[in-house]
């Protein structure tokens, strides 16, 4: 992405958010050129930072060290900044006055005990615009209640179609319903930022976890909606295709999904296997046999792919126009074939952390992928840019609230 | 404004999910989408099981019904002159194009540049694959996105095979929400500078930046996060789905703070279970007497118990039971949608609420076609004379 092309330059967004699902949203304006102001408190740091330091890592500056956070946080300017003074309170103002948008994802309650529900804001800025994001939503009986990945995904009816068919149902190791409520939330608060353009007038926008992951699993539910049908967890069923599943192939946890629909497809699956001898059994004579049986089909196959190298076996398939292709791990991502041609992970230098790589935002603008220009704001990093460059505090000022332990780059413990 | 994206012009050309849902992003907040059909057959979402009473047809598919709700119906031929002409005027007068179908999109809209009938348009091209690698070509269903794009190993139990979830959509909407904001965003440039941008992306990476970076947590710390059954292990015994006596709930405890309240509430003793590194090492012991204490009681009772102790579990609800959850209720999430062929259907609403500019209650899906006389004579300056030609000659 060139100069040129950067789409939310000039747009400034206040970050008040922790893990994953609040901190998304903003790494995506980030990335797409807005300037984003991460806001944490030595006081309490966002405790992303306490996941997935490695082992080397200073045991006093583990929080440095997260993977999570650091790959969550890029391209994000970070400041610390006690809300629960009044002077930390007037200068989260004093940003409010200069920015388009606030990103949170508190409990429903505490922007309020802090003195900065959405109208005191609209009073600053009336073109503010306010994202919560939050498990339940603002209102409602449960708009209390605590939520993560896992619990989104449990109410939403996600986990429910989660398993292996007759087993009950099993967590989905992606976390899904955090990514499903901060993509929701960037779409909703660059929304809402036009409309602020348009009329000057702000609003306040209500995320939540559960309704924004729910539309996710829309043709479960529309099955439901229309047929009355429940659907539950099923191992790799697909409502046409047979086979269709993973497979066992050489070495350690390594596997291959391969997908069939059409006769030439089956027709090229068993060439390659060299197997005519199964496409002549009346079992698996048509596409609706091949399904009815499929368990079976599913069992042969997984013999013949068990002596395979998965790579090598996805590779000649594909030149048959079967729909195959590789299990991947994360470490294999890292090198994995395609990636290393897209150019998908930048590998960036971290203060602390070192060099490493971080999957690029994945869209491409005029060609290019946004730049990923740093990752993860250390603890107050960005305290002197902002509070002298945009607030015009002297040095004087900033030592004294330094002093003050409204700001600061040190935790307090 | 009826709507925060009143206003917003954009024109879809679609088959896929991820395509649709992309349009429905703006539909959903109020844009006039205009979705380009092929005459007689229609999108290929159309087509998409599941349907109506189990029967196919055009205006009987559950993932079109609710992907479709609000958009306009246009048919085209876009290989005929004519039809060509057609869709020049409409990307004429858009903010934004949305398309997956590749070869098949009018050469006006693959031009490398922006159109010179409209520089500021933006075109947001989804595929499978970005093209520039090895992949580019590959045939690929959800399962073989979902592969490659670094969920699969992340759902099932070690040893065991990878899966994905037992919903199509789980996966193919990713790439179109992406699609939405990255649109989005280059329309909000475009508005002020006059340039559009080409938006360019793939499933197959938009699924991977969703994977909560296990590469670059490999690459710090040398740990491969995979799959592990009902539990994610690498945080916290307890962040696991627990049995309980009508089905399952699912416990987000990971702090020391969360857990030992979650013991507490359970009746187990802290002998044995009270730091971290004990509970790990007992992982399945501790496991099991929390278990004890969830298989006597029922998802609700457990699930606002532990909400009153502030502990993060939650029930799993089944499909059967969403429109009845107390929350989803009281906020009136879900909508009726009253369709001719469907009938009057509950769908799911649009997330995301606006104090100011709410979204506009969610109108049905069109039928095939239904919107291009309208188009094309209240809107582009043809006939009712030359539409009926166009028809005629099947452009339209």
């Amino acid at each position: 992405m060139n100069g040129k092309t950067i789409p939310l330059e000039g747009m400034r967004v206040l970050d008040l958010t922790t893990f994953w699902a609040g901190p998304l949203p903003t790494a995506i304006m980030a990335d797409l050129g807005a300037e984003v102001i991460k806001i944490e408190a030595i006081q309490r740091l966002d405790p992303f930072r306490a996941y997935g330091a490695p082992p080397s890592a200073d045991p006093d500056q583990a929080y440095e060290w997260s993977p999570l956070f650091n790959s969550t946080n890029r391209n994000k300017r970070g400041i610390t900044l006690n809300l629960t003074s009044e002077e930390g309170r007037n200068l989260f103002k004093r940003l409010v006055a200069k920015s388009d948008a606030v990103v949170e994802n508190y409990s429903p309650r505490v922007l309020r005990q802090f003195g900065l529900p959405y109208e005191v804001l609209r009073e600053i800025n009336p073109a503010i615009v306010l994202t919560s994001i939050s498990g339940f939503g603002q209102t409602g009986p449960w708009r209390d209640y605590v939520s993560f990945a896992a619990i989104g995904e449990a109410l939403s009816g996600i986990s429910s179609l989660t398993g292996y068919t007759d087993e009950g149902v099993l967590l989905h190791g992606v976390g899904v319903s955090d990514p499903y409520t901060g993509l929701t939330a960037a779409f909703a608060t660059l929304s809402a930022v036009h409309v602020a353009r348009e009329t000057g007038r702000g609003q306040h926008i209500d995320v939540a976890q559960l309704e924004s992951s729910v539309p996710f699993i829309a043709d479960a539910f529309m099955d439901f909606s229309l047929n009355r049908r429940k659907r539950v967890a099923r191992t790799n069923d697909d409502p046409v295709r047979a086979p269709h599943g993973s497979f066992p192939t050489q070495g350690q946890d390594n596997w291959i999904t391969i997908s069939i629909g059409t006769e030439a497809e089956w027709q090229a699956l068993v060439d390659v296997m060299g197997r005519q001898d199964w496409a002549a059994r009346d079992d698996f004579a048509t596409p609706l046999k091949r399904r009815r049986n499929r368990d079976a089909l599913h069992g042969l196959i997984a013999q013949w792919t068990a002596s395979h190298d998965k790579e090598e076996l996805a590779r000649q398939l594909q030149a048959r126009g079967v729909a195959a292709a590789p299990v991947r791990s994360p470490s294999e991502q890292l090198t994995d074939p395609q990636l290393r041609a897209t150019g998908f992970f930048q590998h960036v230098e971290h203060k602390y952390a070192g060099r490493h790589p971080y999957p690029s935002f994945p869209v491409r603008f005029d060609g290019a992928y946004p730049r990923i220009n740093r990752v993860g704001p250390p603890l107050g990093e960005d305290n002197h840019y902002v509070f002298t460059k945009i607030l015009g505090l002297d040095e004087a000022e900033l030592a004294r609230l330094k002093e003050a332990r409204v700001i600061g780059d040190r935790p307090v413990r | 404004m009826s709507g925060p994206l009143d206003g917003i012009r954009v024109v879809e050309l679609t088959d896929s999910l991820s395509g649709a849902f992309c349009g429905k992003q703006f539909a959903g907040f109020g844009a006039d989408v205009i979705l380009v059909e092929r005459p007689l057959t229609g999108s290929q979402v159309r087509w998409e099981p599941p349907f109506l009473d189990d029967v196919r047809g055009p205006d009987r598919g559950g993932i079109f019904l609710y992907a479709a709700a609000g958009k306009r119906s246009l048919t085209l031929d876009p290989s005929t002159p004519d039809g060509q002409e057609i869709f020049k005027r409409l990307i004429a007068r858009a903010d934004l194009l949305i398309e997956d179908r590749g070869d098949e999109t009018p050469p006006i809209a693959r031009e490398p540049g922006a159109p010179a009938i409209n520089p500021r348009l933006v075109r947001v091209r989804l595929r499978k694959w970005s093209p520039g690698g090895p992949y580019e070509n590959y045939a690929a269903t959800e399962l073989q996105l979902g592969a490659l794009g670094g969920w699969m190993v992340q759902v099932g139990e070690l040893g065991r095979p990878p899966i994905l979830s037992n919903s199509r959509t789980m996966t193919a909407f990713v790439p179109g929400l992406m699609g939405a904001i990255a649109g989005f965003a280059a329309v909000l440039r475009a508005r002020k500078s006059g340039e559009g941008t080409n938006v360019d992306l793939s499933a197959h990476e938009s699924l991977l930046f969703n994977t909560r970076f296990n590469e670059t947590y490999y690459s710090y710390t040398g740990t491969e996060i995979k799959r592990h059954g009902r539990s994610f292990a690498g945080w916290s015994p307890t962040y696991r789905v627990f049995e309980a006596a009508d089905g399952y709930v699912s416990c987000a405890a990971s702090t020391d703070a969360q857990v030992e309240l979650f013991m507490q509430l359970a009746g187990v003793e802290a002998e044995g279970f009270a730091t971290r590194e004990q509970r790990y090492e007992r992982a399945e012991e501790f496991v099991e007497r929390l278990s004890a204490w969830t298989r006597s009681k029922t998802r609700d009772e457990i699930f606002h118990e532990a909400q009153l102790w502030r502990i993060p579990m939650g029930k799993v609800s089944t499909i059967d039971e969403m429109v009845g959850l107390e929350q989803l209720v009281d906020r009136r999430f879900f909508q009726e949608v009253d369709h001719p062929v469907a009938g009057r259907r509950v769908h799911p609403g649009i997330p995301g609420r606006f104090s100011e500019t709410p979204a506009p209650a969610q109108t049905r899906a069109p039928l095939l076609g239904e919107h291009t006389t309208e188009i094309l004579c209240g809107e582009l300056g043809y006939s009712r004379d030359e539409v009926s030609a166009l028809m005629g000659l099947s452009v339209v």
